[in-house]
């Protein structure tokens, strides 16, 4: 990176702090660090709300997915606006009547002590280790292309977070979030455009996308039913629904969010602008992938991103067998681009013999290219059997170092540090509610003045910083722990929804029935991923079927045995 | 000397958002979200038609 670029990013990550610590005044109780007062009007909280589902990870993975496997990922949300839809109607005026500071508060005045404590436990055990990931994925990756140590980035991640969120609570979080996320979708929207720019000469909007379409790149709809695929149009709308709900329905990181909102129908607009906007932006991301990948059809890719571990293979006893399979990609590269440029040619010309003789032979290379990719990933394995053999967090910032403009880096390496802090903070923020007042304030309910909760908060902030920071480093030294953890949170997710749908939507159902649910909807649910290949989508439908089914039949035996 | 008093209107807001969770004004809203995905559906399957 140029200095301009470093310029760039260290400018705009002393902004984002400075910022957050300007937006931090005024903190007098519980009501300002928890929920802003409860003041935000609907545009912070739809911004908001998007931002934290927003990690970095989204913006480095989705490009990278639609570069991989082209569109298809965009059925993961198909059921997200159904799902704000449902929590505007039920979720968002009861949290509201009861003014909670958080989701389990309200549990305890719908069911009882025990649910509160089992759903608040599961989200600080869930989230609490996933904050940890949260710093730690985007740090992996920005160390390996910025050539920075991966526990110093996770320090320097953490450590920026904590300050203004520590500071100013759920108002500095909120307001960051707004002007951080405007910045990304802007540096994401030029990016796009210079992308398009960089494509030769003579190649137009309607060529790359037929070369997309060529290259299998526009696979945006499945319609066929399979439960074990993740992306189809049922798993996103069904499963994807039941996974939304649950997400922004009981996880703290986002109710949090919605819970700023100055009214119902402010929480109800963000909620809402979210579920028309999200679908449409994840097209956007994924189409940018999609234009990198026809971009690199005109300007030779590398055949593994990931430098750090090509470099590792290239120090190593099979150092010669890479680079042969280095030097046959680029071979395949040349003669794809030479297909892809007949392709165009033909495509013009209206001359369909050609046109098919040319799908046949980029057909022929693509899968050349992706048998050589293949030999890659075993060659990997065969080295080091602990090393990466993904490559697509990669792909998006290594095109941006090698074509991007200077000052355009910098830019979009301090966009990714933006999407990092926006989810670490509403994590560190949502700890930090449920901490203060789903255990502090029940284990000492001797309340002190405004100031002193305040402080309390500051320090429970602190103290789930450093936490996730901790878990960040060990994490380092672990890859097969950050799976263990994703795993671990989606066993969850069901059973939580279907504790909340249960409150929400069975009035006759007490809190020792939908206990009695929530425990047999975990050991199914645990059962389903032990012995079956469903996909984890479904598990959330399934741990809230089941939860439902339970608590209304032990209400039913409850009752029976009365009478 | 007393004036007609200043409608609340934060009380009046306040009790039109509590009102039960039925569509009401809110239809337009949803149906407008939903018509989105719908949209966004059938881009995704004009788009699924152009590939090979």
């Amino acid at each position: 990176m140029s200095g301009l670029d470093w310029a760039v990013l260290f400018g705009a990550l002393a902004g984002f702090v400075l910022y957050g610590l300007w937006r931090s005044r005024g903190m007098r109780d519980l009501d300002s660090f928890l929920v802003a007062g409860r003041r935000m009007p609907w545009p912070m909280v739809a911004l908001s709300v998007m931002a934290t589902q927003a990690s970095a990870i989204t913006f480095l993975s989705t490009p990278g997915q639609g570069f991989a496997d082209g569109m298809r990922f965009v059925q993961f949300y198909f059921g997200l606006p159904l799902a704000m839809i449902v929590l505007c109607m039920i979720a968002v005026p009861a949290y509201h009547r009861m003014k909670v500071f958080t989701a389990y508060e309200y549990l305890q005045s719908r069911f009882d002590g025990k649910t509160r404590t089992l759903a608040a436990g599961l989200f600080l055990v869930q989230r609490g280790l996933a904050a940890g990931l949260t710093i730690y994925a985007p740090a992996l990756v920005l160390s390996v292309i910025l050539g920075w140590d991966v526990r110093w980035t996770c320090v320097l991640l953490g450590g920026l977070v904590v300050v203004y969120t520590a500071a100013g609570g759920s108002q500095a979080v909120g307001h960051t979030h707004f002007v951080q996320f405007l910045i990304i979708m802007s540096t994401m929207v030029v990016a796009f455009a210079v992308v398009f720019s960089a494509l030769p000469a003579g190649v137009s909007a309607g060529d790359a996308f037929a070369l997309a379409g060529q290259l299998g790149k526009l696979n945006a709809l499945e319609v066929r039913f399979d439960p074990n695929d993740r992306y189809n149009l049922w798993s996103g709308l069904i499963g994807g629904f039941f996974l939304q709900m649950s997400y922004f329905g009981t996880d703290q990181s986002q109710v949090g969010r919605y819970l700023t909102g100055h009214s119902v129908t402010e929480s109800r607009l963000g909620l809402l602008f979210n579920g028309l906007v999200k679908v449409p932006m994840q097209l956007f991301i994924l189409g940018l992938g999609v234009l990198v990948a026809v971009f690199y059809l005109f300007a030779p890719p590398p055949l593994w991103f990931d430098r750090v571990t090509v470099a590792g293979v290239m120090e190593g006893p099979h150092a010669r067998e890479f680079s042969r399979l280095e030097a046959d990609h680029r071979r395949v590269l040349t003669e794809r681009e030479h297909h892809a440029r007949a392709f165009l040619e033909a495509r013009r010309a209206g001359d369909r013999e050609e046109r098919v003789r040319a799908e046949t032979a980029l057909d022929d290379a693509q899968q050349r290219l992706s048998g050589l990719r293949a030999t890659a990933v075993e060659l990997l394995r065969r080295d080091d059997p602990a090393a990466r053999t993904n490559d697509v967090n990669y792909v998006f910032l290594t095109f941006v170092l090698t074509h991007l403009p200077v000052g355009l880096v910098g830019l979009v390496f301090a966009a990714v540090f933006a999407a990092a802090m926006n989810s670490t903070s509403a994590e560190l923020n949502a700890l930090t509610s449920t901490t203060v007042v789903d255990v502090v304030q029940r284990a000492w309910p001797r309340r002190g003045d405004g100031r002193h909760e305040v402080l309390i908060s500051r320090l429970v902030t602190v103290a789930w910083a450093v936490f996730a920071v901790a878990f960040a480093e060990f994490a380092a030294g672990l890859g097969s722990l950050v799976e263990a953890v994703n795993i671990l949170g989606s066993l969850f997710y069901g059973t939580i929804l279907g504790i909340f749908l249960t409150a929400f939507l069975l009035k006759g159902v007490r809190g020792t029935a939908v206990f009695a649910g929530a425990l047999v909807a975990e050991g199914v649910v645990i059962a389903c991923f032990k012995l079956t290949k469903l996909s984890f989508l479904w598990y959330n439908l399934v741990g809230c079927v089941v939860v439902m089914a339970v608590a209304l039949l032990v209400t039913a035996l409850i009752r029976t045995r009365r009478t | 000397m007393t004036g007609p008093s200043r409608p609340d209107v934060t009380r009046r807001t306040d009790a039109a958002d509590e009102a039960p969770p039925v569509l009401g004004r809110w239809g337009w809203l949803y149906a407008l979200v939903l018509a989105g995905l719908i949209a966004c559906i059938l881009f995704c399957a004009w788009l699924a038609a152009h590939n090979r």
